[in-house]
């Protein structure tokens, strides 16, 4: 009976050892970068290169708005020397997690901080505060990094905040910074473009929605520069103006810029599930004003994206809404090329 | 879009589920193994989660079959464990095993990015419902029914009275498994479109509304069939009439009708009816009462709560970038107009444009801003605006465009010229270009502006 008891005690002591004996490696001379959301992390990677070490937390096929605070989240942030957040309210579970990995100086407003989206112009802030508009964010929509041109002040932000956990970089910091926004200007309005107007001009006309008009009017040696457009936007001229019904309101930035029009959703409310009511009213709509292409991420629902789609004999994309959540989306740069040539293929199945 | 057009195919699969699951809830209420369901159900979310991780998309008939093995082992492993060992309660093996499933498809879709929406495998999506769908559901059931209908006395026996069907030599072990087989594969279908909580309520609720009854199977079967389809077909419409998601309002709709069927069983079986009747007016009120108890409460709480995130104790602290916080940004990302940058200006023009002027002018981080401040000054003062407009054509950072909108500003001043500068070359190409401009514009940099005007 001893002997039973002693044997059972051992192999629990064993099981036991070997549990606590798991500890994670790491290496410790490159500043340490934890970021909430996967394009955080490329546009990270472009500005810090291969002084710091990249990871993030949620991939481009899940839901930025619930995370489940695991262990590892905790000691990943413990050890982390800069942490990026959105700074809006997407990431509502960020502060209990920030709690928990108990390293102070990553705390909103401290030294290891960075809000990625400081100094952007935010959309569709709410005239009044009401949870029973859904899951509102109370500082506009937080969905940031879905516009290349909102990236370029992303990749400021983490500059700002690279700087100060290591100055000694700083000149490699500025330089990778500038060449990454160069990169996204030439990207996103093509090179002959930049290189005729400048991307400071260029960003400010898109933002302003008057690009498209503006290169129409103006010439440039007897040719109008509407000519010259290259890039994303180039790519996009065939949505512009063009309808679309989304899940849910993540793309705002980016449909703004192509001249997409989100006409409805299928959720009611955002971030509340869509009811009977409300997806039949969609439906309506869609067969009324001929909708048939829907832009979704793909953390939703796939199967309830093709009910709708069925009825209404529409096109579902259904795309990552950052890099790491779809094979061919593995950076900043390329989850545009995808939701683009998606959108494109989209349409010109349904003309 | 109307609401037959919406809710007809929820409305027939709900018929279905009505149908198999009623008649499996009896048996299950016999055999008083109620979370039999919940485990099963969950084997089978588990086994579409699992089934993800392998590269098996959910949504598909291989997933299909991949949840299907799961149960199937869950079944084997209930079989097993019925009668075995009297201290331990099957039921308490079904809930461990419900448990361990629900915590095993949390941790496997951790591991899974983008199975993230299997996590609504407990509400379903009954609205989503596809006519396919439905028809495969009521293929399979159908199957299955025939199979309960032709071996009902064995599957009778085994649920009312082990004991007696151990007597009379009946394989138990054997027509257990087989229960719990037919009973997995229904679930496996059911859960994946009604979701757990459905498909328990659907199992569980009908069959007690038959209990409360009466206790002969036939008319079991009959009042089930009866209230199922009945409270199904008004929660759905409820579901559409206030617009929520129609799962959890059927399932939130028949505890409400539970309630009330309890309460009027109560007082139909009393021997005195008024007096149960007054005891359950009384009980109503009662239930009301401790309801607007705990709401008054809630509230109470909810205000100290909120004072308590005011204190700044709460997590409120996600706030929006401050005012404060954009000017410090501002600030650490402004190119300053350098010194060199002024001083390099002022000594290619030679002092002809006032530093204040010129700060004014490098302040601007606008190009067409800059422009149109150069027509200003052209207009206020010749010198200065063609100084300005020459430190415009000398910086790099200049468009291409607006180097030539520029050069088109020059031509439209006297003199008529462009002075040979080549818009798409950079700045230093144009040197000479720019020189010229220099000695013509300004005379050198040295020239006044009266000396400038009578020279043309």
């Amino acid at each position: 009976m001893l002997e039973k008891k002693s044997f059972i005690f051992v192999i629990g002591a064993a099981f036991v050892a070997s549990i606590l004996g798991v500890a994670p490696a790491h290496a410790k001379d490159r500043l340490k970068v934890v970021v909430t959301a996967s394009a955080y992390a490329s546009i990270a990677e472009a500005v810090g290169g291969d002084k710091i070490e990249v990871s993030y937390i949620v991939s481009g096929n899940q839901d930025p708005h619930i995370v489940r605070p695991k262990p590892s989240l905790a000691v990943k942030l413990s050890e982390a020397d800069v942490f990026v957040a959105t700074g809006l309210d997407l990431e509502m579970w960020a502060p209990a997690l920030v709690d928990m990995s108990n390293n102070p100086k990553i705390r909103s407003g401290q030294k290891g901080y960075v809000s990625a989206s400081a100094g952007l112009d935010i959309s569709e802030v709410p005239v009044t505060v009401s949870r029973a508009e859904g899951d509102v964010h109370i500082f506009g929509n937080p969905h940031i990094h879905t516009s290349p041109l909102n990236g370029k002040i992303i990749a400021e932000n983490i500059y700002l905040g690279l700087r100060k956990n290591a100055p000694e970089h700083e000149a490699y910091f500025k330089a990778n910074l500038e060449k990454f926004k160069k990169e996204v200007d030439e990207r996103t309005f093509g090179k002959e473009l930049v290189k005729m107007l400048g991307g400071k001009t260029l960003t400010k006309l898109a933002r302003q929605g008057r690009l498209i008009s503006f290169l129409e009017k103006k010439q440039y040696k007897g040719k109008p520069l509407i000519d010259s457009l290259g890039g994303w936007m180039k790519m996009a001229m065939p949505l512009r103006g063009k309808e679309i019904v989304s899940f849910h309101k993540n793309w705002t930035y980016f449909t703004d810029l192509c001249g997409l029009r989100v006409v409805d959703y299928m959720e009611p409310k955002p971030g509340m599930p869509p009811t009977p009511g409300h997806v039949s009213a969609v439906i309506s709509k869609m067969r009324e004003n001929g909708i048939r292409v829907m832009l979704v991420a793909n953390y939703f629902d796939m199967g309830k994206v093709k009910t709708v789609a069925r009825k209404t004999q529409a096109t579902p994309v259904m795309v990552s809404l950052g890099p790491g959540g779809q094979k061919e989306i593995k950076s900043f740069f390329d989850q545009f090329d995808v939701w683009i040539g998606e959108l494109l293929k989209a349409f010109a199945k349904t003309s | 879009m109307n609401f037959i057009e919406m809710m007809a195919a929820p409305f027939f699969e709900c018929l279905v589920l009505v149908a198999i699951h009623t008649y499996l809830g009896i048996h299950v209420l016999r055999r008083r193994v109620i979370f039999v369901d919940l485990a099963l159900a969950q084997t089978a979310a588990l086994g579409t989660t699992a089934g993800v991780m392998l590269g098996i998309m959910p949504d598909t008939s291989a997933s299909l079959v991949f949840s299907i093995v799961f149960t199937f082992l869950a079944a084997g492993i209930f079989a097993l464990t019925r009668m075995r060992n009297d201290r331990i309660p099957q039921e308490a093996v079904i809930g461990l095993f419900y448990a361990i499933a629900a915590a095993l498809a949390v941790l496997v879709v951790q591991k899974t990015p983008g199975a993230e929406h299997l996590e609504s495998i407990l509400v379903g999506s009954i609205l989503w419902v596809r006519w396919e769908d439905v028809g495969i559901a009521a293929l399979a059931y159908g199957v299955i029914g025939v199979v309960h209908f032709v071996f009902r006395k064995q599957f009778l026996m085994i649920s009312e009275d082990p004991d007696k069907a151990f007597a009379q030599g009946m394989n138990v072990r054997l027509w257990d498994f087989l229960f719990y087989v037919t009973f997995g594969l229904v679930i496996s279908f059911s859960v994946r479109v009604a979701g757990v909580l459905l498909v328990f309520v659907f199992l569980v609720a009908p069959a007690i509304m038959a209990f409360m009854v009466t206790n002969r199977l036939r008319s079991q079967l009959a009042i089930g069939w009866a209230m199922g389809t009945l409270v199904t077909v008004l929660g759905l419409v409820l579901s559409y009439r206030i617009d929520l998601p129609s799962g959890p309002t059927v399932v939130a709709f028949y505890g409400v009708v539970l309630a009330l069927g309890a309460v009027v069983v109560f007082v139909a079986n009393a021997e005195r009816r008024t007096r149960a009747l007054l005891r359950a007016v009384a009980g109503t009120v009662a239930a009301a009462l401790v309801g607007l108890g705990v709401y008054g409460f809630g509230g109470l709480l909810a205000a100290s709560s909120l004072a308590q995130s005011e204190d700044g104790h709460g997590h409120a602290a996600v706030a929006q970038n401050s005012e404060e916080e954009q000017k410090i940004r501002e600030e650490a990302l402004r190119e300053e107009p350098s010194f060199d940058d002024v001083a390099l200006l002022r000594g290619r023009t030679g002092d002809s444009v006032p530093v204040v002027v010129l700060k004014k002018y490098l302040a601007f981080d606008d190009v067409e801003k800059r422009l149109r401040f150069i027509e200003e000054q052209l207009v206020k003062d010749k010198t200065t605006g063609y100084a300005l407009l020459i430190c415009f054509l000398s910086q790099e950072d200049t468009p291409v465009f607006f180097r030539s909108q520029a050069l088109d500003l020059l031509k439209t001043q006297p003199g008529h010229s462009d002075f040979g500068y080549n818009a798409e070359a950079s700045p230093s190409e144009n040197k000479p270009a720019l020189d010229k401009m220099i000695e013509v514009l300004l005379g050198g940099g040295r020239l006044t502006a009266s000396v400038l005007n009578t020279s043309r």
